[in-house]
């Protein structure tokens, strides 16, 4: 446990805060009078589009707690009371997380009286985002003795504040941002919120920067693939064409999702609709569909988390209400969009967005409209939302995260496409033009797709797909040529191929036996090396 | 545990009403519209008189008597004075410039127990009243908003955060009407200037987003552009 002098938490307030510091040294040259008053007074203006400084919390030395204390107590909140100060007294701190973003400090302070640590208490100071100041879900707190800490973190978890277990951590760095984690997920709809930069006004169209998702994830690659796209006008009336995209979404956990899903009235109606088309899909949606049976139901409040505990952690609890109360109305827009995404979140829709979605890539939408434009679905039905895209491909939120997960996919990715190019040679020289087609498309596909499709090695396996592709669907003798020369492409790509006995046939009609001989060095073409094997088969 | 309908028992609320330090006089009529007559920014005149300090030397100091008052008289109350000008068509509100880039509205903290309209007006005198020559009628009747501030930091939300049951600070903003012609003493470290409405909308950059959000706020109002 940390221990903090008096004079340490108060120094903030006094003297030593550098924030506000800062500030002030920064605009004092914008002013004509230096009043610092009105200096920090701007800056505190212009502190409301920033986002609030991570507290770091180094627990050891006397001068870093003091001025992390500064940080932490200056960017959240800073309600120490004079009462306090008492000459050489030392402070115990710890935080509790796992609060509702409604919990008042008047309910910790109700739980700590029922467990005799009043007395004891100094202080309390809620965590909040700078943007709007709703609490992140945890707090400081600092008492007199270490005991009481004691006493907290054995007691508390056992009450329930608001239908949840608080969580007592120690007052380390490492609690401090696992509670900021927790919180930052839910945060990421401000973050959409508040992206400053350009943004226009056209009536009720915004035209902004792009948003987090975005940011974050890896690119598709560039273009939107066509057999995965789940667009607006299909999730009514038809079936998502090509990958199978119910089972990805199973497995979605934390991730960004844009569109909240249907709730209440609409969704009895998309079930059946499902019914008929994606069998898979009613699974997932009867999840959800128990505590919205009518249309008063909560829209997955506090009582339909129970459903869905695992899936988030309790942090995100903090965003469900708001957006699930203003959503109520929005619901039959918003259920064309949610359709695919399962994610009773409410959670990440963000405060803003009602009934209007922010757009991702502007892949077919109408013209002109640039990323992040904050469009209504209904008025361009045929705009795709990035959140929908990404779900089904992607598996977790953030893009690759390590080299260990990088290469597996990449090395996924090197086996799908020559497995793909050897399929669909040997179908093509078989005579069967559409299925080698088709397997070249769902390799493509299947990359470009990937979190890792933005590497230039995916890149080019891509390149080498199509390149197949454009050659087996021009028809003639000169095919097998391209074939062999994208073979030998590929091969120099350090791509594992495969060639089948039938591809080779046709190569030794060609006479291409130079090229293999060139090749056979090449762990891929061992079986190559002899000209002789190849006539027997 | 949970009501029938599906949501969570809750309980007692953590506040009464949004705005606690006020009696809620549910049920009582009020019009659905409001008209207000404007007068022409060109009706007034500007004097100059000595410069008015602020009470804080700095940011620290602020809130430092911010936490030492609080703890004897409570949550801290500030009145704001909205005044309303027209020009072009538009309103514009006035506005006073400290420096190049920092804007306030005239007004400032309230005595202990201290009526708000009372104490508006006492500030407004201090602020923009003539020390020698015509007291200035300010005329307040409606009140536009209000601001918390949750924590001794500087910011303000237009709430009370759900997990604040006590706020440090609570801003009024106040609509003032003015006479038809007067003069006002502008203190020489303050310019006094009349802001249109598109300037302030969505431009919480630089003016903050109190005086930003004005626009919105008195949107509902009918303002009659009299010559």
């Amino acid at each position: 446990m940390t221990d903090l002098t008096d004079d340490d938490l108060l120094d903030s307030f006094t003297g030593t805060a550098e924030l506000p510091a800062d500030e002030n040294e920064l605009l004092a040259d914008l002013k004509e009078e230096p009043d610092d008053l009105f200096d920090e007074a701007l800056g505190e203006e212009q502190n409301g589009k920033v986002e609030p400084a991570k507290p770091v919390v180094a627990p050891v030395v006397k001068e870093e707690v003091s001025a992390s204390a500064t940080r932490s107590l200056s960017s959240t909140n800073g309600s120490m009371t004079r009462k306090s100060e008492r000459s050489g007294e030392r402070k115990y701190c710890c935080y509790v997380g796992n609060i509702t973003w409604w919990t008042t400090d008047a309910d910790l302070r109700q739980a700590i009286v029922e467990m005799d640590l009043e007395p004891d208490l100094v202080d309390m100071k809620f965590f909040e985002n700078r943007t709007n100041g709703s609490s992140k879900g945890y707090a400081l707190m600092v008492f007199h003795s270490e005991d009481s800490v004691t006493k907290l973190t054995e007691g508390l978890p056992k009450r329930t504040i608001h239908n949840q277990q608080p969580m007592v951590l120690p007052y380390t760095k490492q609690s401090l941002a696992r509670l900021e984690e927790a919180s930052m997920k839910t945060m990421s709809s401000d973050g959409k919120r508040r992206q400053g930069g350009e943004i226009l006004n056209l009536g009720t169209i915004r035209i902004g920067p792009s948003m987090n998702q975005m940011n974050r994830g890896p690119t598709m690659g560039g273009n939107i693939v066509p057999t995965v796209k789940l667009t607006l006008p299909t999730l009514m009336g038809g079936r998502p064409p090509g990958v199978p995209a119910p089972q990805p979404l199973m497995s979605l956990v934390t991730g960004p999702p844009v569109a909240p899903p249907p709730q209440g009235p609409p969704r009895p109606l998309m079930n059946t609709n499902y019914q008929q088309q994606q069998p898979s899909m009613p699974q997932m949606n009867m999840q959800m569909q128990p505590p919205m049976m009518t249309n008063t139901a909560p829209p997955g409040m506090s009582a339909p988390p129970p459903l869905i505990p695992n899936m988030r952690p309790p942090g995100m609890q903090v965003n469900q209400q708001p957006p699930g109360m203003m959503q109520m109305q929005q619901m039959p827009q918003m259920g064309q969009m949610g359709q695919m995404n399962q994610m009773p979140p409410m959670a990440q829709m963000g405060m803003q967005n009602l009934g209007a979605v922010r757009i991702g890539l502007p892949s077919n939408g109408p013209p002109g409209i640039m990323p992040g434009a904050h469009i209504n679905p209904q008025v361009y039905p045929g705009y795709q939302q990035m959140g929908m895209q990404q779900h089904p491909m992607m598996q977790r939120p953030e893009g690759p995260t390590n080299d260990a997960e990088f290469e597996e996919i990449m090395s996924r990715n090197r086996t799908v496409s020559s497995s793909a190019i050897s399929r669909a040679v040997s179908d093509a020289s078989s005579g069967d033009i559409e299925g080698a087609i088709e397997t070249l498309l769902t390799a493509i596909s299947l990359i470009k797709s990937s979190k890792v499709s933005y590497d230039d090695r995916c890149k080019q396996l891509v390149t080498s797909l199509q390149d197949t592709l454009a050659g087996i669907e021009t028809k003639g003798s000169s095919r097998l040529v391209t074939v062999s020369a994208i073979v030998v492409r590929v091969a120099a790509a350090g791509t594992t191929v495969v060639i089948d006995s039938c591809a080779i046939d046709c190569v030794v009609e060609l006479n291409m036996c130079r090229f293999l001989s060139l090749l056979s060095p090449r762990p891929s073409l061992t079986p190559l090396r002899r000209p002789t094997h190849l006539s027997a088969s | 545990m949970v009501r029938e309908n599906g949501w969570p028992e809750t309980g007692e609320t953590a506040l009464r009403s949004s705005i606690p330090s006020q009696v809620a006089e549910l049920g009582k009529e009020c019009p659905l519209r409001r008209a207000l007559l404007l007068r022409h920014v060109g009706n007034y005149t500007f004097a100059t008189k000595d410069p008015q300090t602020e009470r804080d030397t700095s940011v620290q100091a602020r809130f430092q008597r911010m936490r030492e008052e609080y703890d004897v008289v409570g949550m801290r109350r500030s009145v704001e004075a909205v005044i309303v000008v027209h020009e072009h068509s538009l309103p514009h509100i006035l506005l006073l410039q400290i420096g190049t880039s920092f804007y306030k509205l005239p007004g400032g903290e309230l005595e202990q127990g201290e009526d708000e309209r009372k104490g508006l007006s006492r500030l407004l005198d201090e602020a923009l009243g003539n020390p020698e020559g015509d007291k200035t009628e300010w005329k307040i009747e409606d009140e536009i908003s209000n601001w918390w501030r949750p924590n001794f930091d500087p910011p303000r939300y237009p709430y009370i955060p759900a997990h604040c049951t006590k706020p440090k600070e609570q801003i009024k903003l106040l609509l003032v009407q003015l006479p038809e012609k007067a003069t006002f003493s502008v203190p020489r470290n303050y310019k006094l200037i009349a802001v249109p409405l598109y300037e302030l909308y969505d431009n919480s950059t630089c003016y903050g987003p109190l005086i930003s959000s004005l626009p919105t706020t008195l949107s509902r109002f009918n303002f009659v552009y009299s010559s």
